[in-house]
């Protein structure tokens, strides 16, 4: 899985997680999901669904974002500070 | 004992535990303005991340939010659970390129970064003024949202004056020490403050919502909510379908324009701590909000509290355990409005020194951080005597919403500027300058929403034509190719690319030759302080 993530180019990247981000801001943006789901009183778990339409949308931005956090720590794409790269490039310039 | 002596005794405590919390952390009485106004950029993601709760949701979410929108209206509430975690997520997607200029240009403030971009003192100076001024309106309302706490505390005994100067003597008191340690004193501060006011409010409120009969709101009431509180605006009503879609996208884009919002990126010691931060603030708010805004829902079909909405929070937790655990509901309000007074105070003190004396008067190190304790206090009487004047204005969110208004005119220059080449000076200054100009005057005749354009806000036409005016004076006065490789430079040295390059053995020297020579020849049109 890691090995699949670090190969993915970065607009593979981008459009795998582009998918989860798009649904969740057209569940919050997008005034016809809103208002389909606006005045719900069907029930699920006791509570009206229309509450639970907008829960999903912080649960799956949390959820999706942790595992961005995650695919980009497998990538490397985190921890390269400018004092890293400084510091490669006065390595370099003492084996020159 | 009586009520009165409970609550504010808790509240004492509480209020005492901070000062030695601060008292303890305190490591120099004379720190370095980069210590003063960014910590030093040495904090780890918890701190982070608490931080960042701390400077956007105020004591005003148990009041005006949790009372005034969710017990009023119902299920509307949720926008702010929509509009908070949309836009953290927008921090994370900033916080690779903002931290790497940030920490390579020594940048202090969100103003700043506008003028590295832009190559403009100008752009900075116009962005700097907007956040000044919109950020206002949040610093009244903590403390007018003191004041509220005083009068529960008092038990109504004190008159609306005096609950205010108390509000606003205890924020004074606590200013003394966020104007001597600036960011530390915050970032220390935020921890216990937070995790009392957010941790502990989701907890008090889990524990009604699950005690069944005992609870005046628990979970049960849920299933009999009254029609009317499970539609959004814009489902039948006077609100026009794009309402809440405005509400939302105000928030959203706006998260990172607030300035103390956006200063937390420059706390952090490196870009794996900014993302870690988000993710642990993400967490947090998905966590707190949505738990304050079910019990919200659970609250508002509590019988004789719809007359004064804004004291539903006390009311509910006096049913439940009397006098104690309002005090606790007290100490809540007042560790969120402190925290969020604080880092409002604080970056404002920053900016004022950083972005707007500095400017005109170049001064030292150790003089911008006496100019900023000075701009700090001074912004703080005037917040003080607003609060005052403007005790009466009927609905306390509408002024907050209003500042989103000014504040989200920033969005055109931060997203395209760290998003996108595109975009010079004469087109940031044009846009944001007009559409500042007609969010105000729209603002006159429509405060809330325009019903003509079924719902939007005076604040989102204003950022049309921001927008609009934007792209069009850029493509009209263009970019140099001076400008362009400078900006091209700028992109190079935070893309993926080069990252992802630099990490892999072989091709490093390369990808380290490239981002080194760039950052040198960069400097170009770019002041690079500290060197």
């Amino acid at each position: 899985m890691k090995e699949w993530f670090r190969k993915l180019s970065l607009s593979q990247l981008i459009a795998v997680f582009a998918v989860p981000y798009v649904i969740v801001c057209l569940m919050a943006l997008f005034p016809p999901l809103y208002l389909w789901a606006s005045g719900s009183t069907s029930l699920f778990l006791g509570m009206p669904a229309t509450m639970w339409y907008w829960l999903v949308i912080p649960v799956v931005c949390t959820v999706v974002t942790w595992i961005l956090f995650l695919v980009e720590g497998v990538r490397g794409e985190l921890d390269l500070e400018l004092a890293d790269l400084d510091e490669l490039a006065n390595e370099q310039g003492a084996s020159e | 004992m009586s009520s009165m002596t409970i609550i504010l005794g808790m509240m004492a405590v509480f209020y005492a535990c901070v000062i030695y919390v601060l008292y303890r952390t305190m490591q120099t009485d004379k720190p370095s303005f980069d210590e003063y106004a960014v910590g030093g950029r040495r904090y780890g993601a918890v701190f982070i991340g608490m931080s960042y709760v701390q400077s956007f949701w105020p004591g005003v979410i148990f009041t005006g939010f949790l009372g005034g929108i969710g017990v009023r209206f119902g299920v509307m509430i949720f926008y702010a659970l929509a509009y908070s975690v949309l836009g953290l997520v927008m921090m994370y997607f900033m916080a690779n390129r903002a931290w790497r200029w940030g920490q390579r240009y020594d940048l202090r403030s969100q103003p700043d970064l506008l003028q590295l971009r832009f190559n403009s003192p100008w752009v900075k100076i116009v962005a700097s003024c907007i956040g000044l001024v919109a950020i206002m309106p949040w610093v009244i309302l903590g403390i007018q949202s003191l004041s509220v706490l005083f009068q529960v505390a008092s038990n109504f005994k004190w008159s609306i004056t005096a609950s205010l100067v108390a509000g606003i003597l205890i924020i004074l008191v606590r200013q003394y020490w966020t104007v001597r340690m600036g960011m530390r004193g915050l970032i220390m501060t935020d921890m216990l403050q937070g995790s009392v006011a957010y941790i502990g409010g989701a907890a008090i409120a889990i524990i009604m919502l699950a005690a069944g009969n005992s609870s005046p709101a628990p979970y049960r009431n849920l299933a009999h909510l009254p029609a009317a509180l499970l539609h959004v605006p814009g489902d039948g009503g006077s609100y026009g379908p794009f309402y809440m879609f405005a509400l939302i996208v105000m928030g959203v884009i706006g998260a990172m324009c607030w300035p103390m919002s956006f200063q937390r990126i420059y706390t952090a010691k490196g870009v794996r701590s900014v993302k870690k931060g988000t993710l642990w603030a993400l967490t947090l708010m998905t966590f707190f909000l949505a738990v304050i805004c079910v019990f919200a829902l659970a609250v508002a079909v509590v019988p004789g509290l719809k007359d004064n909405p804004q004291f539903a929070w006390f009311n509910v937790l006096d049913m439940f355990g009397g006098p104690w655990l309002v005090g606790l509901g007290c100490v809540m309000i007042l560790a969120a409005s402190m925290g969020h007074v604080d880092g409002i105070i604080q970056v404002c003190g920053t900016q004022i020194a950083n972005d707007l004396v500095n400017h005109w008067h170049p001064l030292k190190d150790r003089q911008l951080t006496v100019a900023a304790k000075v701009a700090m206090v001074a912004y703080m009487l005037i917040a003080s005597v607003l609060s005052y004047v403007l005790f009466d204005v009927p609905r306390l969110q509408l002024l907050a919403q209003m500042s989103y208004y000014w504040i989200i005119q920033l969005a055109v220059p931060l997203y395209f500027g760290l998003f996108s080449r595109f975009g010079n000076k004469q087109g940031v200054l044009a846009g944001m300058l007009s559409g500042s100009v007609v969010a105000t005057l729209l603002t006159l005749k429509w405060d809330d929403a325009i019903p003509a354009l079924g719902g939007l806000t005076s604040g989102l036409v204003g950022l049309a034509v921001n927008l609009v005016v934007f792209v069009v004076v850029t493509l009209v006065t263009g970019q140099s190719a001076e400008e362009k490789a400078r900006v091209k430079k700028l992109f190079d040295q935070t893309s993926r690319k080069t990252v992802r390059t630099a990490r892999q053995p072989a091709p490093v020297t390369a990808a380290v030759s490239v981002a080194a020579s760039s950052s040198d020849s960069t400097a170009a049109g770019i002041s690079r302080r500290g060197q």
